[in-house]
């Protein structure tokens, strides 16, 4: 009788905790658009990519409506999460345009299952409180000054004056083609407003929001990102640093982690950091070589042998290596091999062709500075792919062909080849105890630094601060880690 | 509602503005004592995208592009003649503190038309271009091209 009872407790209790858990989410977006503009604007238009609009107005609302369809179907909460959406005549001219802007309107401390002295974005502040915060605020005259998340994008877009052509992509189905993909570029914002942000520290200085708004030196209220930040340099969170080393770390490269349990649990997605392996009969001439494709030809393949080496000689006249034809020797030299050419006296794209002409099967360029750099340019004849590495690493590669030489006959000389693979000791995107990197580029880029994954994840993420066209509408693991982190601040 | 949609423009140009000035202070400026967060806050990004005026591709706005469009904000301002938007304070009565914040804190994206004429959108920055992708972990610069 005693363990029916039991028995019927613990059924009881998980009734309860199963009443009690949170819904779905429920996004309410409300348009600040005038009549005839914005959302409503009466122009027609054909149906395209899944979204059956039949005007411009009703084809931006339903962009909106299906993307927090996404986000609703991806969080948990009792309380209904309000956008306040609006297109504006944002600035611009016929080749430049300001696309928008969007993220948390309210935030909020100390409210019941709040961490302590902690700042919140409003929509998650609400779900924690089980209780709309804003509710019987009185608004600040705007008419939105209780919203969520406010969000603001260009009404002008594509039409003369205002990047001339080339409008918002308003279909559901990701196929933007040269336009600007909407769908991709909203869902991106709209996590910014839910709380993908730090928000609340400014990066220039380190400097938080104290209880009273305003930026301070010293003290100042966290935010709930930063328990999760942990600098390895500095070897402490962001929550337990000075204004002076959250300042630092904030340009610290791929040094500052997410530390969450969620996107650890998930950051298996992230691959190990693609690298041209070396190998040589001879010794020293085995290595990991990073590089950074070219902008312009094929992109090297994952996995595979790409060939092997070939050094190019100066010839007589030439601008810089590899700019003229190459004459017979070195046309020999590269001819099914990839060529290694000397950055300078003219553009990359001209070096690759004139090796592409002489035979070679892939050309890596070596700098002629510290550092590393991605070689650009625009050429659609150059069909083998290419690539820039350190100036370091190409003089040791140049030494390795030499001294693999003696290795064979002088009919067929030793080479060292190279193949594609991955370094298994990093992984794209994560610093080396697996936990993914924040971005945090040397120079400070406001809004954009720290508020989102680093460059390097692989694969692309939809909260990196470059939005790749091969993201989809899936924000978890396999695909993606943006609802771990959110989850990991308490959504 | 068309004065009101009007004037929400004119405030969020305004604040957008004040966030890029407060961009180009110089370092020792933005590290004086404490400063109201309207005043000081992180900058609202703008979305900005160019088109090349040889290719005819979209890419991300230079330096002198972005500065093109910040002396717009800054001649739309000086017509605007409106202060900027401040924060609001707010209490609830179960002991919640919150603030309604402002356009500054906003973030945004950019669109750019690669040279292979495909479309990246990406972050933008006030005052920098936007970061190129990368495929590994060494830090690199955008691409150049020579």
């Amino acid at each position: 009788m005693r363990n029916l009872i039991t028995k019927r407790s613990l059924v009881a209790a998980a009734c309860a905790l199963t009443c009690l858990a949170s819904q779905a989410a429920t996004i309410k977006i409300t348009s600040r658009d005038a009549p005839g503009v914005g959302f409503n604007d009466p122009t027609p238009a054909a149906p395209v990519g899944g979204n059956t609009g039949t005007t411009v107005g009703e084809q931006r609302w339903n962009v909106y409506k299906y993307v927090a369809s996404i986000w609703e179907k991806n969080l948990k909460s009792d309380i209904t999460i309000n956008v306040s959406a609006g297109w504006e005549n944002l600035t611009c001219t016929s080749d430049s345009a300001v696309l928008g802007s969007a993220g948390a309107w309210n935030i909020w401390h100390d409210f019941p299952g709040a961490k302590p002295n902690t700042w919140y974005p409003q929509a998650l502040a609400n779900k924690i409180a089980g209780t709309n915060l804003a509710a019987n605020q009185p608004d600040d005259g705007s008419g939105y000054g209780n919203v969520d998340i406010k969000t603001q994008f260009n009404i002008n877009l594509g039409n003369p004056g205002c990047l001339d052509g080339s409008p918002f992509y308003l279909g559901l189905d990701g196929n933007a083609g040269n336009k600007v993909n909407f769908v991709e570029t909203l869902l991106h914002e709209l996590g910014h407003g839910l709380g993908f942000s730090v928000l609340t520290v400014q990066t220039a200085t380190g400097y938080r929001l104290d209880a009273d708004g305003y930026l301070v030196a010293t003290g100042g209220l966290p935010s709930i990102w930063e328990p999760f930040m942990y600098d390895n340099t500095i070897k402490k969170t962001w929550l337990n640093m000075t204004s002076d080393e959250r300042a630092y770390s904030a340009v610290n490269p791929l040094q500052l982690a997410w530390i969450g349990p969620n996107v650890k649990a998930g950051a298996g997605i992230l691959k190990h950091i693609p690298v041209i392996k070396t190998t040589s009969p001879a010794a020293g001439g085995t290595a990991n070589i990073d590089y950074n494709q070219s902008a312009f030809g094929p992109l090297f393949p994952t996995t595979g042998t790409l060939g092997p080496l070939a050094t190019v000689a100066p010839q007589s006249g030439e601008l810089g290596s590899g700019c003229s034809p190459f004459d017979n020797a070195n046309t020999m030299a590269v001819k099914g091999k990839v060529a290694l050419i000397n950055r300078g006296g003219c553009n990359f794209t001209l070096k690759v062709k004139n090796a592409q002409n002489a035979g070679a099967v892939a050309v890596l360029l070596v700098n002629n500075q510290d550092g590393a750099f991605v070689p650009g340019g625009t050429d659609t004849n150059v069909g083998i792919p290419s690539a820039g590495i350190t100036k370091a690493d190409g003089i040791a590669l140049k030494a390795a062909v030499a001294a693999a030489v003696p290795y064979g006959s002088r009919s067929k000389p030793g080479v060292v080849t190279a193949s594609l693979g991955t370094d298994p000791s990093r992984i794209a995107g994560a610093d080396k105890n697996g936990n993914p990197l924040l971005y945090t580029p040397s120079v400070l880029a406001p809004g954009s630094s720290v508020s989102h994954w680093d460059v390097t994840a692989t694969p692309n993420l939809l909260m990196e601060p470059n939005i790749s066209p091969d993201l989809t509408t899936t924000m978890v693991p396999p695909y993606d880690l943006t609802v771990p982190l959110l989850k990991d601040l308490g959504w | 509602m068309s004065n009101l949609n009007t004037l929400s423009r004119l405030l969020a140009a305004t604040g957008a503005g004040l966030a890029l000035c407060a961009v180009a202070l110089p370092a020792g400026a933005q590290q004086a004592q404490a400063a109201p967060a309207q005043q000081a806050a992180p900058a609202a990004d703008a979305q900005t995208i160019s088109r090349d005026g040889t290719t005819g591709q979209l890419r991300p706005a230079t330096p002198a592009e972005q500065a093109q469009l910040h002396a717009l904000k800054t001649a739309r301002q000086a017509q605007a003649r409106i202060a900027p938007q401040p924060t609001q304070q707010k209490y609830h009565a179960n002991g919640a503190r919150g603030l309604r914040l402002t356009d500054q804190f906003l973030t945004s994206s950019t669109a750019v038309r690669t040279p292979d004429g495909k479309i990246e959108i990406r972050e933008a920055q006030g005052g920098a271009e936007p970061a190129a992708p990368q495929v590994h972990a060494t830090p690199a610069p955008a691409p150049v091209t020579e």
